[in-house]
Parts: C-alpha cells; sequence; structure tokens
C-alpha cells in the first residue's frame, strides 16, 4: 500500500464522490463543502498529476467547449489500486481514531 | 453569467499558471470563479477568491517543479543521449571536440598547482615542513647559526634537517663529470624515512670533521655511470681530485630535493655563528606527534620576536615561516603559494573563457538542433511529461556527450603535460605528478556538469517555456521548429565578436613568434657556432676565480678549434637581469624622447667581448683596462637605449646611473664610451630591449659564462672544456655546455608551443563559431521558406529576396565585428605588453582581423547563401504545400 497525504485522500474521496463528473473545479467545490478546506486549482491539479503517475487515479481530456478560450476540462476516475490505497488508508484512521474520540472531544473543549 | 474576472487576475493567471496541465488549470480557475458567482457570493468576495487561488496555484506548481522525483533521469534517458548522439554524429563530434578541448584548459591552473603543492612522498598528512625567512614580500633562507639555534631551541619539531645544492665533478676515467647533488645533514633521512636501496644512507658520524668522505649516490647515476654494478658499496670515487667512498645507493623514485644524485654529508661549524650568520641553508624538518603547522609556526616566530628584541637590524621586517615541503623546490612568491596570488584567480578565468565560449557555441548547434525537436517536445508534453522531465532528458543527453569530452579531455590532462615537458627537457622535482588525481577529476565531473547545464539545458529552457498549446501551435506553425528571432540575433553577434576576438589574439601571437624568433641577420650573432658554458669556481677567494678563469680563458684560445673565448654574466640572446637607470638630464638644452627611470637590461661583459664577437660598435670606443680601474664609470649602451634615451642626440658622453622607481639615486653616475647595436639581452624579445653592459674582470663574478666561437660544431668541443677546467682547476666545474641557439631554444620553443596550443584552441572555437553561425541561419532561413515562397508567388523579385536575407546577416556580423574588433586590438596589446614590445603587432593585428572577418563573412555569407537558394528554387505552391 502506498501512503497516501491528507489533500490525496480528500482528492480520492472527491473523486469517488463525483464519479464520472470528477473534474478540477468540481473536487474543489466538493471538498470546500464537505469539509471547509480551500484548496488551490493548482494544487488539486498537480495532486492529481502526481496520483496519475502512481496510477491511483486516471485522466481523460474532456471535450472543449465554446467560450474559456476554448479550454477542455480534465477529469479523473479511481482505479481499483487507488481504491484499495484510499480504503486502507481510511481503515488505518478509523482503527487510530477507536477509543480515543471521547478523550479527544475532551481535550478540545478544554480551554487553553 | 454578467460578473467579468479581475483584469489583474487574467494578467496573473497568464503569467503564472505555466506548463504542460496549464489549459487544465485555467479551465478549472473559470470554473471556480463560475461556481462563486453561481453560489451567490459579492463580487468582491468572487474577485478576492479567485486572486487567491490564482495565486496559490501558481505556487503549488512552481512548487511541483521542483520535486526531486519530476528530475530523477533513469537508464532510459541515457540510452536516448546515446542515440541522440548517433543519430547527430556531425554535432556531437563538435561538440565533444570543443568540450575535450576547453576542459583539460580550463581544468589546466589548478591541476599545476595541485602537482605543484603536494606533500613529499611518504608524507601524505603534509607532517614535512620547511623553516625560511621573509623579508616582506622576499624569500630570504635560513643559515647555518639559525639551523643550529632551531635545533636545539624549537620544540615543535621532532627532527629538523639542512642542506646546500652543490654541483659536482665527478672524475670518470680522466674526464670531470657534472654532477647535481647536495651536502646535507644525516637527519634528511630519517625525516624523508627512506632507506638506502643498498649500503647505508649518511649517519650523524659522518657529519664530523675529520670523519672519512663518505658520498650516497642515486640510482640513475648508479645505472649510468657504474653500469648497476652490484659492489659498488665501498668502491672510491674521486671528486675534483679527492677520494671519496660510495656507502650506499639510493632507490630510484627518491632524487631529493630536486633531480639530485649525490647526497654528501653536511660539515659546518658546530653553532654556526649564532642567528642569521654562516653560510644559506634550506632547513626543514618533521613536526612531532600533536603539533600543528599553526602551533611549530606560533613557536618559530615567539623565538624570532625574541631575537629581534636582542638585535633588531639583523631582524628588521623579518618573519620566520613554517611551510609545506613544497616549497623547497620553488621560490614561490608569497607563503601560501601559488594559488594565494591575486593573478592565479585571472589566470584561472582566463583559461575558463575558452570552454565557456566553446559551451556557448556548441549551446548555439544544441539550440539549432533542439528548436527542430520542438514538435518532440511538444507532443511529449501533450502526452503527459512535464517541463521537468524534458528538461531532465536533456540534462542526461547532454551529460553522455559531455562525460565523454571529460574523460577525452582528462585523458589529454593526463597525457599531455608529462610529454610536454619531457619534450621541452624540463625537469620538475621527483615528488611532482602531472598525472590525474581525484581533485581533477571531481572537477572535471563539475566542469561537465556547467557545460550540460549552459550547452545543453539553457536552450531546453527556452524551447520548453511555453505551454502546451502554445508549443502545439508553434509546431504546428513551422514543422522545422520555432523561431529564434531575437536571440540568435544576439548569439551570432556574440560569436562572430568572440571569432574576431579569438583570430586577432592568434595573430597577435604568431607576430610575436615571428618577431622573436632568434636569426644571425637579425642581431649578427652566429649563434650556432658559439659554446656556451657556466664556469663555477667553488671558492670564496677572489684570486682563485680570477686566476681558473684566465687560465682556462688562455687554455682555451690555444685549442686548434676555438676562434674567441669571452666571458660575461649573461651572454646575446639569454634573459639579462632588469635595473632601473636614470638619465642625467644635463645638459638642459637636449631633451630626452622618453622620461626616465628606464628599465634596461644589463650584462657585466669582458672588455674584449665585442672584440671576440667581432660586434661592430656604432659609436664610439669599446671597453679596455682603463675601464677595469676602481674609479671607472664607463657603460656601453645599445642602440635601442640610445634612440629612447637620447633621440637623435649623441649619447656618447652622456650620464646615467642606477635610479628607484621614484627617480633617487641607487648608484654613482656611469659614463657611456660606446654604442652597440642589439645584440639580444631577453630570451623572447633578443632585439627590442634597452641594454646597458659594464665592464667585467678576471674573478669579479663567480660564476661566469663563457662564449666560446668553435669552428666547426661547438658540442663536439664540450668535453675538451670539461678536461680543460679540470687541469686548469680539479674544483672547477663547468655546467651546461649548450651552443648558444639551443640555449635559447628552450624558451622560445615554449613560446612556440604555447602558440601553437593556442592556434589549436582558436582553431576549434572558430570552427565552432563558423558551424553554430551556420547552423543556425540556415535554420533561420529555412523557416522562412514559407514566407519566400509567398512573396515569390506574389511577384517578388527573387535576387530581392535573396539580398534582404542577406542584409540581415551582413548587419549581425558587422555589430559583432565592431564589437569584437575593440577588445581583440585591446587583448593583443595587453598581451604583447606583457611579454615585452613587440613594433609587428598592430600589423599582425590588423592582418588577423581582416583575416577574422573575411573567415566569418564567408561562412555567414555561405549559410544564407545555400538555404536561400533552395528557398528560391521551390515553386510557390510547393512551398505553401510543404509549410502547410
Amino acid at each position: 500500500m502506498g501512503h497516501l497525504g491528507e489533500l490525496e485522500q480528500l482528492i480520492l474521496f472527491a473523486v469517488t464522490a463525483l464519479g464520472g463528473d470528477a473534474y478540477g473545479g468540481a473536487i474543489r467545490a466538493h471538498i470546500e463543502e464537505r469539509s471547509g478546506r480551500i484548496v488551490s486549482s493548482g494544487a488539486i491539479s498537480t495532486t492529481l498529476g502526481r496520483l496519475e503517475e502512481r496510477r491511483l487515479v486516471t485522466g481523460r481530456v474532456g471535450t472543449p467547449v465554446t467560450g474559456r478560450a476554448g479550454r477542455p476540462r480534465k477529469y479523473y476516475a479511481l482505479t481499483p489500486a487507488g481504491a484499495r490505497d484510499l480504503q486502507e488508508s481510511y481503515t488505518a484512521i478509523r482503527a487510530m481514531a477507536g477509543g480515543v474520540l471521547q478523550r479527544l472531544n475532551a481535550l478540545a473543549e478544554q480551554k487553553s | 453569467m454578467t460578473e467579468r474576472r479581475s483584469r489583474i487576475a487574467r494578467i496573473l493567471a497568464a503569467l503564472f499558471i505555466r506548463g504542460a496541465e496549464a489549459p487544465f488549470i485555467l479551465r478549472d480557475l473559470d470554473d471556480s470563479f463560475d461556481q462563486d458567482v453561481a453560489r451567490g457570493l459579492a463580487p468582491a468576495e468572487v474577485r478576492r477568491r479567485d486572486l487567491r487561488n490564482i495565486l496559490a496555484s501558481a505556487i503549488s506548481i512552481w512548487a511541483e517543479s521542483l520535486r526531486p522525483s519530476a528530475w530523477r533521469p533513469s537508464l532510459v534517458d541515457v540510452r536516448l543521449g546515446l542515440r541522440t548522439m548517433v543519430r547527430t554524429p556531425g554535432l556531437s563530434f563538435v561538440a565533444v571536440c570543443a568540450l575535450a578541448i576547453g576542459i583539460p584548459v580550463g581544468l589546466a591552473p589548478m591541476h599545476a598547482v595541485d602537482a605543484l603543492e603536494r606533500p613529499l612522498p611518504g608524507d601524505p598528512d603534509g607532517r614535512i615542513r620547511t623553516l625560511c625567512y621573509w623579508r616582506d614580500t622576499v624569500h630570504e633562507h635560513a643559515t647555518t647559526g639559525d639551523y643550529f639555534l632551531w635545533r636545539t631551541s624549537l620544540r615543535s619539531f621532532n627532527a629538523l634537517a639542512a642542506y646546500r645544492l652543490t654541483t659536482v665533478n665527478l672524475d670518470m676515467g680522466g674526464a670531470g663529470l657534472p654532477v647535481p647533488g647536495i651536502e646535507t645533514t644525516a637527519s634528511t633521512f630519517d625525516i624523508l624515512r627512506t632507506p638506502a636501496m643498498m649500503g647505508r644512507v649518511l649517519r650523524a658520524d659522518d657529519e664530523k670533521s675529520g670523519a672519512p668522505s663518505v658520498i650516497i649516490i642515486g640510482h640513475d647515476l648508479w645505472r649510468a655511470q657504474f653500469g648497476g654494478d652490484p659492489n659498488i658499496v665501498g668502491r672510491p670515487l674521486v671528486i675534483a681530485g679527492a677520494p671519496f667512498s660510495i656507502v650506499g645507493v639510493m632507490p630510484p623514485a627518491f632524487r631529493f630535493p630536486t633531480s639530485h644524485q649525490l647526497w654528501m654529508p653536511l660539515r659546518v661549524p658546530d653553532d654556526g655563528g649564532g642567528p642569521r650568520s654562516g653560510a644559506p641553508l634550506v632547513v626543514f624538518g618533521r613536526l612531532s606527534d600533536g603539533v600543528t603547522p599553526e602551533s611549530a609556526q606560533a613557536e618559530v616566530q615567539t623565538l624570532t620576536s625574541s631575537l629581534a628584541a636582542r638585535d633588531p637590524d639583523s631582524f628588521d621586517r623579518l618573519h620566520a615561516t613554517v611551510l609545506p615541503a613544497w616549497h623547497l623546490s620553488f621560490g614561490f612568491p608569497t607563503p601560501g603559494g601559488l594559488r594565494a596570488l591575486p593573478e592565479f584567480s585571472l589566470v584561472q578565468l582566463l583559461m575558463l573563457a575558452p570552454l565557456f565560449v566553446a559551451c556557448v557555441n556548441v549551446g548555439l548547434l544544441i539550440l539549432a538542433q533542439t528548436s527542430t525537436r520542438a514538435s518532440e517536445f511538444a507532443v511529449r508534453t501533450a502526452l503527459g511529461a512535464g517541463r521537468g522531465r524534458i528538461l531532465t532528458q536533456v540534462f542526461v543527453e547532454f551529460m553522455v556527450l559531455a562525460v565523454i569530452a571529460t574523460g577525452a579531455g582528462l585523458l589529454i590532462l593526463d597525457w599531455l603535460p608529462g610529454r610536454l615537458l619531457t619534450a621541452l627537457g624540463i625537469t620538475v622535482p621527483y615528488w611532482i605528478d602531472t598525472g590525474l588525481n581525484a581533485a581533477t577529476v571531481l572537477r572535471g565531473l563539475i566542469l561537465a556538469v556547467g557545460c550540460a547545464v549552459i550547452a545543453g539545458v539553457a536552450p531546453a529552457v527556452r524551447m520548453t517555456g511555453r505551454s502546451i498549446d502554445a508549443n502545439i501551435k508553434r509546431a504546428r506553425a513551422s514543422r522545422s521548429g520555432t523561431r529564434l528571432g531575437g536571440l540568435s540575433s544576439a548569439l551570432i553577434v556574440i560569436d562572430v565578436a568572440v571569432a574576431v576576438v579569438a583570430i586577432g589574439v592568434a595573430g597577435g601571437l604568431w607576430g610575436k613568434v615571428q618577431a622573436t624568433k632568434p636569426s644571425e641577420s637579425r642581431d649578427g650573432i652566429r649563434a650556432a657556432e658559439i659554446l656556451s658554458v657556466t664556469l663555477d669556481v667553488p671558492s670564496s677567494q677572489r684570486q682563485q676565480a680570477a686566476r681558473t678563469q684566465a687560465a682556462l680563458v688562455e687554455k682555451l684560445r690555444g685549442e686548434p678549434d676555438v676562434r674567441a673565448v669571452t666571458f660575461a654574466t649573461a651572454l646575446p640572446r639569454m634573459d639579462h637581469p632588469i635595473r632601473l637607470m636614470d638619465v642625467d638630464r644635463e645638459p638642459a638644452a637636449v631633451a630626452a624622447p622618453a622620461a626616465g627611470p628606464f628599465q634596461v637590461r644589463t650584462a657585466r661583459i669582458a672588455i674584449d667581448f665585442f672584440d671576440e664577437l667581432e660586434q661592430p660598435l656604432v659609436a664610439g670606443r669599446r671597453f679596455d683596462s682603463r675601464d677595469l680601474e676602481e674609479d671607472a664609470r664607463s657603460i656601453i649602451v645599445n642602440t635601442t637605449f640610445a634612440e629612447r634615451a637620447f633621440g637623435s642626440t649623441n649619447p656618447i658622453g652622456r650620464r646615467v646611473r642606477e635610479a628607484t622607481s621614484d627617480r633617487a639615486p641607487g648608484g654613482p653616475w656611469l659614463e657611456i664610451v660606446g654604442v652597440v647595436g642589439h645584440l639580444g639581452v631577453h630570451a623572447l624579445t633578443p632585439s627590442q630591449d634597452d641594454g646597458v653592459y659594464l665592464p667585467l674582470a678576471e674573478g669579479d663574478v663567480n660564476p661566469v659564462r663563457l662564449a666560446i666561437w668553435v669552428r666547426g660544431d661547438p658540442a663536439v668541443l664540450a668535453p675538451r672544456v670539461r678536461e680543460l677546467a679540470s687541469a686548469v682547476d680539479p674544483n672547477a666545474v663547468t655546467a651546461m655546455p649548450v651552443p648558444l641557439d639551443e640555449m635559447f631554444e628552450g624558451d622560445w620553443y615554449l613560446l612556440k608551443a604555447f602558440v601553437l596550443g593556442a592556434a589549436l584552441l582558436v582553431g576549434v572555437l572558430l570552427s565552432l563559431a563558423a558551424s553554430a553561425l551556420y547552423a543556425i541561419l540556415s535554420l533561420v532561413v529555412s523557416q522562412r521558406t514559407r514566407e519566400i515562397g509567398i512573396r515569390v508567388a506574389l511577384g517578388a523579385n527573387r535576387w530581392g529576396i535573396a539580398r534582404d536575407v542577406a542584409t540581415r546577416a551582413v548587419v549581425q556580423i558587422g555589430v559583432g565585428v565592431l564589437l569584437g574588433l575593440p577588445f581583440a586590438g585591446a587583448l593583443c596589446y595587453e598581451f604583447l605588453e606583457l611579454t615585452g614590445s613587440g613594433r609587428s603587432v598592430p600589423g599582425a593585428v590588423a592582418m588577423a582581423s581582416v583575416l577574422g572577418v573575411s573567415v566569418m563573412l564567408l561562412v555567414s555569407l555561405t549559410a544564407c547563401t545555400v538555404p536561400t537558394l533552395r528557398a528560391l528554387r521551390i515553386a510557390p505552391m510547393d512551398a505553401l504545400r510543404k509549410e502547410g
């Protein structure tokens, strides 16, 4: 299993959630909507490029549309390897979080 | 959607969102902007978020480009590099040749310093150090008194040794054979930790007065003169009439301190007479365990300070230094050695300049070649290769070429210096190794990386700097490559300028060689018939030296093959020492054409010197016995000095004297009694320096140079001179018997070798510049094929088009020439000023510049003409079809 960073996990979850409509702008909006994290389009693009190199996602250039200087979108899809890695990362997080969430919440609520 | 992005955002996005993924990121930025608008955010908030997204994206892209994996080279890149080399053999050959010459030239200064400044064999940690004095910046030897004081006082050294150089006449079958050796203390062998190959080394007992006379010989001498006799130990040897016993033979690699073959015990009085007294000696020692050179230096300096407090006169401005052992053999001008000299950095920089120029030119060729690969880069980018990946590939491709060139260059550097020194008859200290060392190889590899960056990556950076769509559009627009535009013009201008400078300098050097080549017609000296011999009488008695000198001259004159004999401190064409001399300005009515003081080269000559060498005087009289009297102050000057100091006025009777640079008197007034022609007072400028001759009597100077004018081959007489010298005085040493014309050849060949090397380098640079120029101009012209086709189709005059194309090249070349010429002239002038005056120089520079300009014009016009004619021959429809 390859190690996945936090941003990579967020992006892979977004790609999974968006299905066939996973392009940079949609992924960015999805992450912001669900997690409140604002990630730049450049960071999403470069991270997806790295995941593509690792064959965790595949990229497909969409059809150019009129307007927007005819620039095409690039759509991404999760590969089985990407799904496995994401699954394992999530399982690891869950295993680590098990039994400590209560204590975590209590600590977080304390005044520093 | 009514909301529009701010102009700043659009500009920033266009500026900073670059690279292969740029179109998609730009589209994502658009989408994000649209989504914010659709969410009903306030216009100001939308614009703020958009701006932040653009800037954060730019930072992410930049950070990604620095990610190591984006640059990681692979074996595939190496294979691609080799394939590119095979595919473009001409370019690869030219590039490898240029770099293989440029790299050793660039490495040479540091390599030479490494070779010179290294510890002695058997002393890898540099624990052997020499002790000496410096008065301001002038090196002064220690004395016997210093040696004894240091030996008893200093605790930083576990052993000290001292030696002095000597040359002795070995009596080999009746003839004296001069052999260089040293008189040394026995501790030398302990410090150097070198045992004898046969017999023993010197012992402390050998140094005692009255001890048997023993001698150690070197391996080479043992083989050459004793036939490698295995029973050599104990064999008697006669030196200058005195019997010695050979007690040991040293191993072949031992020639301490430089290339010596004899070691005799040094016998000096027990206390040496106190500090700064006694004979000069070279002192060295091995640092005690745990003692650093710095702490040894501190101890020596403390001792010197206490001595100076007691005897301020002797120690005025004197400081003692503990220096690395390589100072034993070289009179380095500073304690720090060569690399501490400010001039060294300049030399290093100058020697790296050809490599830089070679790189720029190879870069031009690569740029021309790379631009034909624009389509390849565009396609690879479209397939997902990042800019870093492409640059890495180009870097590795060029590294393959640069490493091959570096390997060849290092082989040259390993092979050439030793051969060159042997060919020039230059003997270097035995511990010097001119072969490659790890530091030089490492520097070579660093240079290779530098070359790969300058010549390989820089053009590729230019080619990959655009976004994918721009690359694709450009690649589509011109199948033959991208336009080089202003960059090519600038590079062509620089190239032409460099070529003109290079040819100008080469021409100046060639002129220098022609001007300095010695010949009988130039100075009237029949050098090929004159044998030069150094006569050294090892005696401190002036009368003894005078007797020996006079007797030998007399005996030589009695020889049937000898036409004439005379002596001097320096013979014609040799380097005469320089002194500053000022001219008496009285009578004031006569104005000198140049103001003093003058740098003049001087020699002391026997009073019959000009008679014996049949050199007529131009004016005045020769020296005679009156000029040897105590109060005589006569000199003879050469015509160069007479003209410079006195112009057209009569110099006879005028006075000159030694002076300091601020014209303070440095000696008594001397009266000019005669003027002689140019006999040559400097090896490299035999007829161009100011010369002053002073009279010399027998015994005044020891050693002296004998000039023996021989009927027939002078070299044949050399053994006879040695015999006669031994007969006159068994202690007399005759050294360096060389015909006068050959004596000069060493220096001249060195200059010639330097010129040949420079010419070779210039030739390579020139052909490189020419190839690059041709390649770029051809590319530029061939890229205009479509334009030319359209213009022809529209009825333009074909020759007008050709003129249009050529004009651009001629303008570029013209600018290059205008830029290059002043540099060429200035460099030539500086170089010739540095090496002595040279009157044929302006002509040589002008000729070389004309040659340089002509060559570059020819190449440039050919480069333009061939593709232009090719384009003109194409029918308009074919041109349009080809490029469409």
